[in-house]
């Protein structure tokens, strides 16, 4: 009896040394695995962040850029348009026959206040001075008015949470301001709407802005629709900002989107 | 009088060759830091207890006595060696308990119930089982280490040490019972036994020799 299981004493030695053996091994190897899959996961995340914020970098230079051409062309056309007439017509003045002319000086005040009035949207659009002054709805409401037209049919506002609104922060405040111009300019660019709404209220203690426009509206999946500048613009202000959003669009239905703030934030 | 080849590899070779770790991290030395050095240390033990041990057998004296002093001491060394790079606060706490505790045990075992003159079986896989918790407990740690695996010196050592200690285990628990026996075919097997712990001594000083060799400049 002894001698037979004594036969089997080397075998059962290098098995239980080797299982042991392979066992560590093979620990070893899985770990390694394991530990490479980590390190390509957090590769991976880490390229992403770093061409997400290189997107947004693009994106903000690009914005500058536009701002830039914007201001420019508005100084230009208006400004530089009305004053190079002014000149023309001071220069045609000059001449005695007209000296007395008030009809003459009436049109010159009146270049002169077109050329003011365009001197102030223009600074208006670079920084609404209403937001710093009087807050974030006495801002939107101009915002709306210098849109809308005489009816005051385009664009409606409801905005049920003042309260909250007027106590945003600076920055937010601009961000939000900025974001529903780009909206609303997209929306005249390309919606072709008769009515635009846009609706601010508090839901379960989130600061929600509810946009709606009766326009076109487009194919969110077609590639050539999908983040211009614009729309790029504004999710990267909404990103700062912390704000979620979600957008609903499709050929013939309109566009919408909302924004919701987490209103401990504010 | 010719030596028997298994012999030659677990009295000569492998005893010699703890030289090419020693060889590989006296030329990283420069580079090394308190953790390798410490593994320096242990290798240098090593060669010590291997001479020692040659030069007593040689002379027909019963080494075992070494075998009690080099476990307490290869326990201290691979303690401190844990200590330096296991960053876990409790694990720290741990292992400065045992570098108290086991010596003790070991000095109590062989006072009271094993002969200096014996395997120390129950001393050692003792402590192969606390140096293997320690060896795990440092995989666990470098699950989320930011760089690749292969560079890091102490992983091939850590693996290493793992191999050796956890493949031992039984060799360590039952070289009593197959020393005792006369009969061939236990000497047949404890041939065979050290002749598994002579490769994975080799193994584990080639690993040590591997992840010196990956010692570069910080």
């Amino acid at each position: 009896m002894q001698e037979t299981v004594g036969d089997n004493i080397f075998l059962l030695i290098i098995l239980c040394t080797g299982g042991i053996f392979l066992l560590v091994i093979s620990f070893v190897i899985l770990f390694i695995n394991n530990q490479k899959k980590l390190l390509r996961n957090r590769q991976q995340i880490h390229e992403a962040e770093m061409s997400y914020q290189k997107e947004l970098m693009r994106v903000v230079l690009q914005s500058q850029e536009e701002e830039r051409k914007r201001i420019g062309q508005d100084l230009h056309d208006d400004v530089g348009g009305s004053l190079s007439n002014l000149r023309m017509l001071i220069n045609r003045d000059e001449l005695p026959e007209e000296q007395e002319n008030k009809a003459v000086i009436a049109n010159h005040k009146l270049l002169i206040d077109k050329i003011i009035q365009d001197v102030r949207n223009i600074s208006h659009n670079l920084s609404p001075p209403a937001l710093a002054l009087f807050g974030f709805t006495v801002a939107l409401e101009e915002l709306i008015d210098s849109i809308n037209d005489e009816d005051n049919s385009l664009i409606t506002l409801i905005n049920d949470a003042e309260a909250i609104t007027d106590q945003l922060p600076y920055d937010m405040a601009l961000a939000l301001i900025r974001v529903l111009q780009e909206l609303i300019s997209n929306t005249i660019k390309h919606g072709d709407a008769k009515r635009i709404e846009v609706s601010i209220f508090m839901e379960n203690g989130l600061l929600v802005i509810q946009y709606r426009d009766e326009g076109v509206g487009y194919d969110p999946g077609n590639q050539k629709n999908r983040k211009g500048m614009g729309m790029q613009n504004i999710e990267s202000r909404l990103n700062m900002i912390n704000a979620t959003y979600t957008m609903k669009t499709a050929p013939g239905s309109g566009f919408s989107m909302f924004i919701v703030l987490n209103s401990s934030l504010v | 009088m010719a030596l028997p080849a298994s012999l030659i590899y677990t009295g000569i070779i492998v005893p010699v060759s703890v030289l090419i770790p020693i060889g590989m991290a006296a030329s990283k030395r420069k580079y090394a830091d308190r953790s390798l050095e410490i593994i320096w240390y242990y290798l240098l033990l090593d060669c010590v207890v291997n001479v020692l041990a040659v030069v007593l057998a040689n002379h027909k004296i019963n080494n075992l006595p070494v075998l009690h002093v080099f476990t307490i001491l290869e326990f201290v060394l691979m303690s401190y060696f844990y200590l330096s790079v296991l960053k876990e606060e409790a694990a720290g706490r741990i292992i400065k308990y045992l570098l108290i505790l086991f010596p003790v045990f070991c000095i109590v075992n062989f006072l009271f119930f094993q002969s200096i003159y014996q395997f120390n079986t129950y001393a050692r896989p003792v402590e192969a089982l606390i140096i293997m918790g320690c060896s795990l407990a440092y995989f666990a740690q470098s699950n989320d280490a930011e760089t690749r695996w292969s560079l890091n010196p102490i992983n091939w050592i850590n693996t290493g040490i793992l191999l050796y200690f956890s493949g031992a285990l039984f060799i360590f628990s039952f070289s009593n019972l197959t020393v005792n026996e006369l009969s061939e075919k236990y000497h047949a097997i404890n041939i065979l036994m050290w002749n598994i712990h002579a490769t994975l001594l080799l193994i584990m000083y080639l690993l040590i020799a591997f992840g010196f060799s990956k010692c570069r400049k910080q």
